[in-house]
């Protein structure tokens, strides 16, 4: 009985004839020995066929069917081509070695061709893997590592659904952009400013605008030229007329030198390129406002494009900031501050980056802290809806951001704020009525899971409360699959079941691992302090009792 | 009660990590040459392996993407003798383990510049990854299963790094996409045993080694525990080498290291 062997590579399928058997016989440990010499080897298999994929996408298609242990068109093509003929009713002759029995049950049932996978054919495998590239005459060397590698790589992302769209590495790179380009505008400003000022100082007292100045030094060129018939433009440039007036009376009266030719077209090159600069500054603006709002629109919607983006690119991308707990969110940027404060036991910082977003701003001096907690709640809920939600839609950060501003106001006035479950429910509502689809099946289970995660922080809604520390968790831990074909409920289900008999206070159970790590945290911390290297800090006296209190009317609303 | 412990130490070792990345991003510092007393880097017993003498000696390796520093690591500029300068990164064993096991004195890893690696790691470690990668340079490989967005994310840079985002378990996977490799790095809990032992007979070629960190009670216990090669049928195929205990940093832990189908001598 003549054997065969299937071998899958990166580069197509390969079909081997093993006819040395009989003289080996079933024995592994002479198969062993054999394996190792391509010559002895060669005489043993031998190459029958070899299929290679016809593109990229072809060979992904592949994977993923070997993968899955079923058996694609294209490879029943090639076994039937390659393989002698099974007659309907006689038994076979012949058997094929397969490497996963999955997949020689498949091929048995649709091609009626009988497979085994076992030891003595593993061993065989090992050889024709070690050997690969040498039966193959059209593979030069580096061939198949480049398939390997490509396929690897196509495979992967598949798996992780990669989506180019919503690559966050933009967002990063331009924020960082952005920071350059301002520092860089505004020492090229300054150049101008100097520069100009040898030839008309008067105008730097006048016009104060960095691109303004610039604009007009490139307008009034030669001081001595200025004259009434130049004042329209001015007019329309400067936006003032009684400014362009002073800037004509000042070029009458002015005490600098005057240039040659040469040197007031380098000045007005310079000034044209710092113009250029600025606007492409406002242009990359823009840019940086549109990519968030693809890749992290309710963090944008609620804390704004800038925060948003320079949260993002601190963190490092945007799972890494969906991954942070809340209290990391709020202060991520004064690491300083805060392991300064670690170390020598002081007040640890109570905002960092957070705290150039417009709330922190509006509120009062002794509620700064707490808005900077809240917001930097809100923050993480919304990233992670960004993160994780395959739907693009900012009605969560809408109503997250409402949920702020109401906040804001329960602080100046006491206005009772809004139940939060209540405002989910109107936000899952935009949301459907946006079209997205709501579905048990595991495509959007992540997507519900994360939004029934709003609903958890008030008490009700027992079933979903599996769902969701399910998904925190397994979003936490990092040992599950990003695969969301995969419901990762059911062990997970039963770890929060458990979670939950053990504390029999159901509204507690969710909230459970970030309460206690921010417990932890307070227990470090003895009282609160400002944060942010930039700020020369009054501490703030809040004890931490008062603290938890709070933290209990929060959980409570 | 003990998911919850587990959950919650998870939970606190994300949380520390993340501090860690985040306080080290971006930045990357550049060691004067004077610092390491005048640029003194000298090949250790591992090829492709470097020590940085000076005040305190660092183990490094010969950074693949020069100028770029992953986590906050130190990159060393040496002068080479044609003018040209080579950049060194340091290999940190608090954050890797492997790095960890040359440090507590492992005799041998096997991972040499052109060899091929298979990394199996349920948390793949991007540090270690990396290392390993610039250690076998652009004629070798290294295979990564794992469940990992991060090394995809490295994969892109780094050409020679092959990443299959897949369980190690399930073996059958990825067989059209990894061949057949001369070092197998296992990162793995050991609560599935076969998985190490069945990602070896498949792919680690005979003569291979194979390093692998687990808890030091599975391979020094007595009782018919997590070691994945105590009771393996084949077992002499397994050839243990050696058990480097990673005592300072790492307690209870150990790397093992061992052949299979070791050439009889």
């Amino acid at each position: 009985m003549s054997l065969y062997l299937l071998y899958e590579s990166a580069s197509g399928y390969a079909l081997f004839n093993c006819h040395g058997i009989d003289e080996i016989g079933q024995n592994t440990e002479a198969v062993r020995n054999s394996v190792e010499d391509l010559t002895r080897f060669g005489k043993v298999v031998q190459l029958v066929g070899f299929n290679p994929f016809d593109s990229a996408l072809d060979a992904l298609n592949q994977i993923n069917a070997v993968s899955e242990g079923q058996m694609t068109d294209e490879l029943q093509n090639f076994l039937e081509a390659n393989l002698p003929k099974v007659k309907e009713t006689k038994k076979a002759k012949f058997s094929l070695g397969v490497a996963e029995p999955k997949l020689g049950s498949h091929i048995l049932e649709v091609t009626k061709i009988p497979c085994q996978s076992n030891e003595f054919v593993l061993e065989l495998l090992r050889g024709v893997r070690l050997h690969i590239d040498r039966f193959i005459e059209n593979l030069k060397p580096g061939d198949l590592e480049k398939a390997q590698l490509g396929l690897g790589h196509s495979y992967s992302r598949a798996k992780v659904k990669f989506n180019v769209n919503r690559v966050d590495n933009m967002v990063i790179q331009a924020i960082f952009l952005l920071d350059t380009l301002d520092k860089d505008v505004n020492s090229f400003s300054m150049r101008v400013r100097e520069w100009y000022s040898w030839h008309f100082p008067e105008l730097v007292k006048i016009v104060n605008d960095n691109y303004l100045y610039a604009k007009v030094a490139k307008y009034v060129d030669n001081k001595s030229e200025l004259s009434e018939d130049k004042l329209p433009g001015l007019i329309d440039l400067v936006g003032d007329e009684d400014k362009a007036k002073e800037i004509v009376e000042a070029a009458k009266a002015s005490m600098g030198q005057d240039l040659s030719p040469v040197d007031l077209i380098n000045v007005k090159l310079f000034a044209q390129r710092v113009m250029d600069l600025a606007e492409y500054r406002k242009k990359l603006y823009d840019y940086l406002v549109a990519k968030m709002s693809d890749i992290a629109p309710n963090l944008a919607a609620l804390i704004g494009e800038v925060v948003g983006a320079r949260l993002i690119s601190h963190a490092g991308s945007l799972t890494n900031l969906a991954k942070c707990p809340s209290s990391t969110l709020q202060i991520l940027g004064a690491e300083k501050a805060l392991f300064r404060a670690l170390k020598t036991r002081g007040n640890t910082p109570k905002y960092g980056l957070i705290f150039h977003s417009s709330f922190i701003g509006r509120a009062s001096a002794r509620n700064k802290g707490r808005m900077a907690r809240y917001l930097a709640n809100k923050c993480s809920i919304a990233s992670r809806i960004d993160c994780f939600l395959d739907k693009n839609t900012t009605a969560f950060g809408d109503k997250l951001r409402e949920q702020v501003e109401e906040r804001l106001d329960f602080y100046d006035k006491g206005v009772a704020p809004r139940k939060n479950i209540d405002v989910m429910k109107v936000a899952i509502g935009n949301v459907d009525n946006e079209g997205v689809e709501v579905d048990v099946n595991g495509a959007t289970a992540k997507s519900s899971a994360k939004k029934s995660k709003k609903k958890k922080s008030s008490e009700m809604d027992v079933e979903e409360l599996p769902v969701e520390p399910s998904a925190k968790k397994s979003k936490k831990k990092k040992s599950t699959e990003m695969d969301v074909d995969e419901i990762p409920t059911e062990p997970s289900a039963k770890k929060s079941k458990k979670k939950k008999s053990a504390e029999m206070d159901v509204d507690e159970a969710p909230t459970e691992p970030s309460v206690k790590k921010s417990k932890k945290s307070k227990s470090k911390v003895d009282s609160v302090a400002n944060g942010e290297e930039k700020q020369t800090a009054v501490t703030n006296g809040d004890g931490t009792g008062k603290k938890k209190k709070s933290r209990k009317s929060v959980q409570d609303s | 009660m003990r998911s919850i412990l587990t959950a919650q130490q998870n939970l606190a070792r994300l949380y520390s990590r993340q501090m860690c990345t985040s306080t080290y991003a971006q930045s990357s510092t550049r060691i004067s040459s004077s610092s390491v007393q005048r640029g003194l880097v000298v090949p250790y017993r591992f090829e492709g392996v470097f020590i940085a003498k000076g005040k305190e000696d660092f183990i490094c390796t010969r950074n693949l993407v020069p100028g770029e520093a992953l986590y906050g690591e130190e990159l060393i500029f040496v002068q080479n003798e044609g003018g040209t300068e080579v950049e060194y990164r340091v290999w940190n064993p608090l954050m890797s383990n492997l790095a960890n096991a040359i440090m507590c004195g492992v005799t041998n890893i096997w991972v040499k510049p052109g060899s091929r690696i298979l990394y199996l790691g349920d948390d793949v470690c991007q540090i270690t990854l990396s290392h390993l990668s610039d250690l076998v340079g652009l004629d070798g490989l290294v295979y990564v299963v794992g469940l990992s967005d991060v090394a995809v994310k490295m994969a892109e840079k780094r050409p020679n790094v092959i990443t299959v985002f897949q369980k190690p378990s399930c073996i059958g996977k990825y067989r059209m996409v990894v061949g057949m490799v001369d070092v197998i790095y296992a990162d793995i809990h050991s609560d599935e045993v076969h998985t190490i032992t069945s990602n070896i007979i498949y792919y680690l070629r005979a003569g291979g080694h194979y390093l692998v960190y687990t808890r030091a009670s599975n391979i020094y216990s007595t009782t018919r525990g997590k070691d994945p090669f105590a009771y393996h049928h084949r077992q002499k195929e397994f050839t243990p080498i050696e058990a480097v205990m990673l005592e300072p940093i790492d307690r209870e832990y150990a790397m093992a290291v061992g052949g299979f189908r070791m050439p009889e001598e």
